[in-house]
C-alpha cells in the first residue's frame, strides 16, 4: 500500500470539497475519478470510487443514486471512447466532458422526477455546461500533479 | 465481448441500480450511510477550511485594516444605547403580555431552546438539486431532520439531513418548501411556497376578500406543527387578483441566504409533535406516539427568565395542523 498515493487522493478530495463549497452544483471529484479509471489499477479504482461516491452522495441533497448512475455512465462512456481515442489525449477528455455534461443534465432531471423534486431547468443546464467546460482543465492539472506520485511509485 | 453480452450486462446493471434505488427509498440506508460518512468527512474539511480562513480574515480585520475603527466604535456605542432603551420598553410590554395571558387562561408557549451553528457551505456537489446550506452541527448536537432554523433576520428553513456533526438545511426559498404563515397586521393565514433559486416566494390559499398589504411581514403561524409561531419569514412585495378565487401574493425572504454565516437551530420542546421525525424526503407516516397536549409550565420569565417564541398549543392548534395538511406534510417536501 502506497501511503503517498493515498495521501494524494485524500488531499485531492479535501481540495475538491472546498472548491465545491465555493462553486455550487459543481463536481470537482469527477476529474479525479476519470484519472482513477485511466490509471487501470483495480484496487485503487475500487476504493476511490467508493470514497468519492460516499462523499458526493453525503454532501448532496437528493436521495442516493444520482451520482452512482452518473459515475457508472462515466465508466461506460470512457470505455466506449477509449476504443476510438487515446485515453490521455486532451481532445478525448474534452469530448468525454461534453458528453458527461449532457449526461449530468439528463441523469439529474430523471432523478429529480423520480424523487418528486421540482427541478429548476435553467440552473441545472448552467451547471451542466460549467461542468463540461471545467472538467478538462481540472483533469489537466490533476493529471500533471499525478506524474510526481507515479514517478515515486515503484510499481 | 459480443455486443449482445454487453447489452445484457447493461440491462442487468440497470436493474441492479433500480433495485438498489428502490430499497434505499424504502429504508433510507444508503442516505444514512452517506450522511454518516461523506457528509461528515466534508463537514470536517469545511470546518477546518472555515477556521483557517477565519483566522486570516480576523488577523486582517483586527490588526491590519483598522481604518475608521474609532468612528465605527462611536457609531456602535450610540446604536447600543438606542437598543437598550428599546429593550427596556419591550420588557415592560412583555411583562404585561404575560399578565394578560394569565388572566385570559391562554395556553403557555412551549420553549424552543436555540443553539447556534455556523454555515460552512452552500449547495454542495452534483446531486445538489435542492436549495440548501451545510451547517456545522449534526444530530449529536441538536440538528435532527426537521429542526427549524432561524437567523437574526428571520426564518431560514429546516434541517433536511444530518450526520453526527454536520447537517444540510433546506431553505424556505426551495421550490418544494412549504411554511404555514400569517400576515402581521391583517392576521390572514396561508401557505408560503418557495419559488426556487432567486425567485420570489408565493403565499397561497388566501381568499379574495382577505386584506393583505404590500410591505406587510409574513410570520410563521405554527399551524403546521413544524415551526414555532411568530418567526418573521418574508415581506409582501405584490398582491394581485386573477381568474382564480384566490389572491396571488408574492413575497421576498427577509434572510439573505447568500450572506448567512451563523444560524440558530430551534430544538423541538419536550412533548412537541413533529410531523417528520425521519429524513424530510422519506415518505414515512409520522410517529404520533409523542403527541401531547398543553404542558403545565411556569410562566416564561417568572422562573428562569428564558425567552420563547410566542405560541399557543391546544385543541385549536392541533385542529389547524390537521387542516393545513399540505404544510404539515412538510415544509420542504415537494
Amino acid at each position: 500500500m502506497n501511503w503517498v498515493n493515498i495521501g494524494w487522493w485524500v488531499a485531492y478530495a479535501c481540495i475538491a470539497i472546498v472548491l465545491q463549497s465555493l462553486l455550487s452544483g459543481m463536481d470537482f471529484l469527477l476529474p479525479g475519478f476519470i484519472l482513477a479509471i485511466q490509471e487501470r489499477s483495480g484496487v485503487q479504482f475500487a476504493w476511490v470510487t467508493v470514497f468519492f461516491l460516499l462523499l458526493q452522495e453525503g454532501m448532496g441533497s437528493m436521495a442516493f443514486g444520482g451520482v452512482l448512475l452518473w459515475y457508472a455512465l462515466t465508466v461506460l462512456l470512457f470505455y466506449v471512447g477509449h476504443s476510438l481515442f487515446e485515453a490521455e489525449n486532451f481532445l478525448f477528455i474534452f469530448l468525454l466532458s461534453g458528453c458527461l455534461g449532457a449526461m449530468h443534465y439528463v441523469v439529474f432531471s430523471i432523478m429529480a422526477g423520480l424523487q418528486d423534486i421540482p427541478v429548476h431547468a435553467q440552473t441545472l443546464l448552467d451547471e451542466s455546461v460549467f461542468q463540461a467546460l471545467l472538467t478538462p482543465f481540472i483533469w489537466r492539472l490533476v493529471h500533471y500533479s499525478r506524474r510526481f506520485i507515479r514517478r515515486e511509485d515503484p510499481a | 465481448m459480443s455486443s449482445r453480452r454487453i447489452l445484457v450486462l447493461i440491462v442487468v446493471a440497470l436493474l441492479f441500480f433500480l433495485g438498489l434505488y428502490t430499497w434505499n427509498q424504502r429504508t433510507g440506508q444508503w442516505d444514512a450511510l452517506g450522511s454518516n460518512t461523506g457528509l461528515e468527512f466534508s463537514g470536517a474539511v469545511l470546518r477546518a477550511f472555515q477556521s483557517a480562513r477565519g483566522t486570516v480574515v480576523s488577523v486582517w480585520d483586527h490588526y491590519l485594516a483598522l481604518v475608521d475603527v474609532r468612528a465605527h466604535n462611536d457609531e456602535l456605542e450610540r446604536r447600543v444605547r438606542e437598543l437598550e432603551a428599546d429593550r427596556a420598553r419591550a420588557e415592560e410590554e412583555r411583562a404585561e403580555l404575560f399578565r394578560l395571558r394569565k388572566l385570559l387562561h391562554l395556553g403557555y408557549p412551549l420553549e424552543w431552546p436555540a443553539v447556534g451553528a455556523r454555515v460552512v457551505g452552500g449547495r454542495m456537489g452534483s446531486s445538489a438539486g435542492l436549495e440548501t446550506l451545510t451547517l456545522s452541527r449534526g444530530y449529536l448536537m441538536g440538528a435532527t431532520p426537521g429542526t427549524p432554523i432561524t437567523s437574526w433576520a428571520g426564518l431560514v428553513g429546516r434541517v433536511l439531513k444530518a450526520g453526527p456533526s454536520t447537517s444540510v438545511a433546506l431553505l424556505v426559498s426551495d421550490a418544494g418548501s412549504r411554511v404555514a404563515v400569517i400576515s402581521s397586521r391583517g392576521r390572514v393565514q396561508g401557505i408560503l411556497s418557495g419559488g426556487g433559486p432567486g425567485a420570489l416566494l408565493e403565499m397561497r390559499f388566501v381568499r379574495l376578500n382577505a386584506r393583505v398589504d404590500v410591505g406587510e411581514i409574513l410570520l410563521t403561524s405554527g399551524m403546521d406543527s413544524a415551526y414555532p409561531k411568530g418567526i418573521p419569514v418574508a415581506r409582501v412585495t405584490s398582491v394581485s387578483t386573477g381568474a382564480s378565487p384566490m389572491q396571488e401574493i408574492r413575497a421576498v425572504p427577509l434572510v439573505d441566504f447568500a450572506s448567512l454565516e451563523e444560524v440558530l437551530l430551534l430544538e423541538h420542546p419536550v412533548g412537541w409533535f413533529a410531523p417528520e421525525t425521519g429524513p424530510v424526503y422519506t415518505r414515512r407516516p409520522p410517529d404520533i406516539s409523542g403527541v401531547s397536549g398543553l404542558r403545565d409550565e411556569p410562566l416564561p420569565g417568572s422562573s428562569d427568565g428564558r425567552s420563547a417564541p410566542p405560541d399557543t398549543r391546544g385543541p385549536d392548534a392541533a385542529a389547524g395542523a390537521r387542516e393545513s395538511g399540505e404544510a404539515a406534510q412538510a415544509a420542504g417536501t415537494p
